[in-house]
């Protein structure tokens, strides 16, 4: 990344950090929603790298193809939090539970 | 170095918001902690030159997700329980250290690999735009070349919604609105509504010379749409479903139609004619506009327990 202005390189960095603690928070925590949460850290970081990437051209606009490639990928993953939200809602009222690890299986 | 100062701070904050929210074991607290993140990436976007995300993620990532999450929270429980002290919860806990250790450092050392400037595809782009009518590049990659990634997104968006539906315990697509209108919240809805339709209006229009579009034109009516069903002043139950659905299925179908009917007469899937490229992609960001807008509302309200609480306990 040798020449890459300033502000690729500060963002860049925020996304592998933001990747790394969504990574870490889907697998430690146990609440469904912060799960939920934690993807949606992890994705935003997958943009935000797109997006910073998108700024190397050398002068003039950024490059719109990753742009409309995060403007897709925020839809899929409102879908997704909405779907997920939907299953944590429908498995608390059927059993109460709020993970998948005491009694998620059994009513 | 000032501008790079705005950019570290932003980042940093965005970096230990995130921290924050994940961290913490009240889920309600995490998701309004969820959208203060939203906002500061959405000036992250603006200082990336991406005007086009800022205002989605101002009120998709931001908006909708915070409020799917809050609302979902303050239904299920609220606090996770504390995990007990178990070794397999322990080695839980390293396994997910180690595993973001090794994203951490992979994703590291795949980013300063790459070159430091690279143009992508901006001149490809270019290239494409002229036959499209459209002036915004971003809109015309979302239209024109890319045009069949955007019908499957909002495609997606339409299974997800009736993914939620079918979850529900309840079949109707009938919605109920809380019954008495907060005089306060009411009065508000009324005053930003008209701005709220002017302001979705102009960014679908907009999206062809600059940036703004179907996507954050649907953001922005969903938004509306929210604010008057909570206020308690519009009431979807008095919408016919038919309607309710065509509305939800006006994208897929109109993109649907275009995409077809591209296939059989020029022989190719969604290679737009010449001439009427300008107006076809105006009338399919019409369309998904509003489908995008009803169903991002949809998501948020059709994800509520229907109001009859004691019919519920009956069917428990």
């Amino acid at each position: 990344m040798s020449g890459a202005p300033a502000g690729v390189l500060i963002y860049a960095a925020a996304s592998v950090v933001l990747v790394t603690l969504g990574v870490r928070a889907l697998i430690a925590r146990r609440h469904l929603l912060a799960q939920v949460l934690a993807v949606n850290v992890l994705g935003a970081g997958v943009f935000l790298l797109l997006v910073a990437l998108a700024r190397r051209a050398p002068d003039g606009p950024p490059d719109p193809v990753p742009h409309t490639l995060v403007l897709t990928g925020l839809v899929v993953a409102v879908s997704l939090t909405a779907l997920a939200v939907a299953l944590v809602r429908r498995l608390h009222a059927e059993t109460g539970a709020d993970t998948l690890e005491d009694g998620g299986g059994a009513p | 170095m000032p501008t790079e100062t705005l950019d570290v701070l932003i980042a940093l904050a965005a970096c230990l918001i995130a921290w924050r929210l994940l961290a913490d074991p009240d889920v309600v607290r995490a998701a309004a902690l969820f959208i203060a993140f939203g906002l500061l990436l959405a000036l992250a976007w603006v200082r990336l030159d991406a005007p086009d995300i800022a205002i989605a993620e101002a009120a998709l990532g931001a908006g909708v997700t915070g409020l799917l999450v809050l609302d979902a929270a303050a239904a299920t429980t609220r606090r996770e329980r504390l995990p007990p002290r178990q070794p397999e919860h322990r080695a839980r806990g390293i396994a997910a250290l180690i595993a973001a250790a090794a994203c951490a450092v992979g994703l590291a050392g795949a980013i300063l690999a790459l070159p430091g400037t690279a143009p992508g595809l901006r001149a490809e782009v270019a290239g494409d735009i002229t036959r499209t009518g459209v002036e915004h590049p971003v809109t015309a990659v979302l239209l024109a070349s890319r045009a069949w990634d955007t019908l499957l997104e909002v495609a997606v968006l339409l299974v997800a919604v009736m993914g939620v539906l079918a979850l529900r315990r309840d079949w109707s697509v009938r919605l109920r609105a809380r019954q008495p209108a907060d005089p306060l919240l009411a009065g508000f809805a009324r005053i930003v509504a008209p701005v709220f339709v002017l302001v979705a209006g102009y960014l679908l229009w907009r999206g062809t010379s600059g940036p703004g579009g179907a996507f954050q034109a649907g953001a922005v009516l969903s938004t509306l749409l929210l604010i008057m069903v909570l206020a308690g002043i519009a009431d979807p139950a008095r919408i016919p479903g038919g309607v309710q659905r065509g509305v939800l299925v006006a994208g897929t179908a109109v993109f649907a139609v275009v995409a077809l009917t591209t296939a059989i007469v020029r022989g190719t899937l969604l290679e737009l004619p010449r001439g009427a490229a300008y107006d076809l992609i105006l009338i399919i960001e019409t369309a998904i506009a509003v489908s995008v807008g009803a169903a991002l509302a949809a998501l948020v309200l059709l994800a509520r327990p229907p109001r009859t609480a004691p019919d519920r306990e009956e069917q428990a």
